[in-house]
């Protein structure tokens, strides 16, 4: 396994574990203990499990000596972020498009809206960049050295 | 000139044309007639020339004979997109943070905005990928192309 599929793999776990543990949080808050969504959705600071990805590159450090990104890993990276970038749009399309159908144009939403769209737009953007990169590769080793 | 470079020139012009055209109505509109603001941006229907956008394929057709898209095209095309989209979400968060930092966090807005948002991201993107497609193959036309 290369250090791109490394980096990709700790990337997808941690926003995955972010995400499904804020989801847990979020429905045991609102359905089990009945609590209103003001307060429930403080379950969605498991979101911040999702930071752990930027560590990737300090964990994963590149090797010195070894040549360890060529034409074709870039060709996968390349590929990855428009993969990225398209789907990160369209979760921002939906998210500015719904309100407007559902609520109306003269409605009012909250404010703190517009900063959770774009981050639900990094995460997927990171989460796709990821998923795009073993997809790519392969999500097994295939004896790859570097 | 090859296809990909017309095609970035069109769009440049659509878009261009369509943003302009806007932002004069806009302006007409709301200084020397006075009206609301309301009222004025009506004069965004303009963008409706976006739409000549989707005409690409029907005015620039590929040819039959010859072979127009090549590995240097697909890195061109491939480096457009990124450098496009990279600008439009550094825009596209300063359109979510200066609302929430000006209104502050309890304030609301209507929710016209969010399709500016949509809409206005994307007339930055065709309008950027466009520049570098110009950029990377040159803006003017080359006898060996």
């Amino acid at each position: 396994m290369n250090r791109m599929q490394k980096m990709a793999w700790w990337m997808a776990i941690w926003i995955s574990a972010g995400v499904i543990l804020a989801a847990i949080a979020v429905a045991v808050l609102l359905f089990v203990i009945g609590m209103p969504w003001s307060i429930a959705r403080a379950g969605l600071a498991f979101l911040g499990i999702a930071g752990f990805g930027g560590f990737a590159s300090l964990i994963f450090k590149k090797d010195p000596g070894k040549v360890t990104c060529d034409e074709r890993d870039r060709l996968i990276n390349n590929r990855a972020a428009i993969a990225a970038f398209a789907s990160a749009y369209l979760v921002t399309g939906l998210a500015c498009m719904l309100p407007f159908f559902v609520l109306g144009p003269a409605a009012t939403i909250s404010v703190v809206w517009l900063p959770e769209i774009f981050m639900a737009a990094g995460l997927t953007a990171f989460f796709v960049h990821s998923v795009a990169i073993l997809v790519q590769y392969g999500w097994r080793p295939k004896g790859e050295q570097l | 000139m090859n296809r990909q470079q017309k095609i970035a020139w069109f769009n440049l012009i659509v878009v261009s044309l369509a943003l302009g055209l806007s932002v004069i109505a806009f302006s007409i509109g709301y200084f020397i007639f006075g009206v609301s603001v309301h009222q004025a941006s009506a004069g965004f229907g303009f963008m409706g020339i976006m739409g000549f956008y989707g005409l690409n394929p029907v005015l620039f057709r590929k040819g039959k004979s010859k072979v127009q898209f090549d590995e240097r095209d697909t890195a061109i095309q491939r480096k457009s997109v990124i450098i496009a989209y990279s600008i439009f979400w550094v825009l596209f968060v300063a359109a979510a943070m200066i609302p929430w930092f000006i209104i502050g966090p309890n304030g609301t807005i209507t929710t016209n905005y969010l399709p500016w948002m949509v809409f206005g991201g994307m007339c930055v993107v065709m309008l950027l990928q466009s520049i570098v497609t110009l950029n990377e193959y040159g803006w003017k036309g080359k006898n060996n192309e």
